[in-house]
């Protein structure tokens, strides 16, 4: 075996690799703790956009400088740092959303959501985004309203967007 | 016998040092307090499975001790808004208790802010049980509480449970 490759493989456990393990491992963990964190997509309610069990990270860094958009895929923080929400904004301070037959309108105009893909026939009540509030939901309407975890969200628990 | 002013210095240093850590290792803030109370009812509100009805007994009067007498519990999605006074704290802390197979609360994202001998503490609760008579289920909510301090003793005066997303 070629000599760099075997040193490669078979390092030499001292004090040298012990330092460079120690300073890989803090930088993964400061990556991982502010940066991107690791998460597992569970439960269907993002489909087809995401399916359960897929792996992703939250770029936690996202919305630092700006604001996030209408139709962007966000992460949420739900049970403290541990269970979060992967949803999609929908609708902003001051704005009233309502569903109509499955559609959405904001402010009375249906929203165009060329992400939903499964038919829905939800129906609610015109509702108005309280002020620091956000409109969040996910894209598989086909489940039944209630047992989809979406709505009025405090802006303060929007900790960053999916890496892809 | 003489004792060099050096040493001395040492000497005094070493014994400023080691009042300082001893303090510093036993020193508690109140917002630490306030954590322990959290802390406490995590403890009791944890069931692995059957248990001695003693010490279901037990864990429901260490819950009770966590609150003010006339403690006031609200849950604005289920219309519950009831000051309680200990007998009934207690009495609905065994139904919890007694009715669940299995239950594990965790409070996560916890805040504590004191002022003087009140303080404020918000944090995500996660419930997590199983009983014969609902099935298994998992549940979150945002949890705002007021403590207060009573003889040393910090115990809420109000909890109050919103749903996360409206």
């Amino acid at each position: 075996m070629d000599q760099r490759l075997a040193r490669f493989l078979l390092p030499k456990l001292d004090r040298r690799f012990g330092l460079r393990l120690a300073a890989t491992a803090l930088v993964v963990f400061l990556a991982c703790r502010f940066v991107l964190r690791p998460t597992v997509v569970s439960g269907e309610s993002m489909a087809p956009t995401y399916s359960a069990h897929g792996f992703n990270f939250c770029r936690l860094l996202a919305f630092r400088n700006r604001e996030p958009r209408r139709g962007e895929v966000v992460v949420l923080r739900y049970g403290g740092e541990r269970w979060m929400l992967l949803k999609r904004i929908l609708a902003f301070p001051g704005e009233t959303v309502e569903f109509r037959n499955g559609v959405l309108h904001v402010d009375g105009a249906p929203l165009d959501e060329p992400y939903v893909q499964y038919p829905s026939d939800w129906n609610s009540p015109p509702k108005t985004v309280p002020e620091g509030w956000i409109f969040v939901m996910g894209d598989n309407r086909s489940m039944p309203m209630e047992t989809h975890v979406g709505g009025c969200i405090a802006r303060s628990r929007l900790i960053g967007k999916p890496l892809w | 016998m003489t004792v060099s002013i050096k040493t001395l210095r040492i000497a005094v240093a070493g014994l400023i040092l080691l009042v300082a850590g001893i303090v510093a290792a036993t020193w508690e803030s109140e917002a630490t307090r306030v954590r322990k109370v959290f802390a406490s009812v995590e403890r009791n509100l944890h069931k692995e499975g059957s248990e001695n009805p003693v010490a279901t007994a037990l864990r429901a009067k260490r819950l009770t001790e966590t609150l003010a007498p006339s403690a006031r519990i609200t849950i604005p999605e289920l219309g519950f808004d009831v000051a309680m006074n200990p007998d009934r704290i207690q009495r609905e802390a065994l139904y919890v208790l007694g009715s669940a197979d299995t239950l594990k609360v965790t409070f996560e994202s916890l805040r504590v802010q004191v002022d003087g001998d009140s303080a404020t503490a918000t944090a995500d609760v996660l419930v997590v049980g199983s009983s014969t008579e609902f099935g298994r289920g998992r549940n979150v909510r945002a949890l705002t509480t007021r403590l207060e301090k009573d003889s040393g003793q910090w115990r809420f005066r109000s909890i109050r449970l919103d749903p996360i997303v409206k």
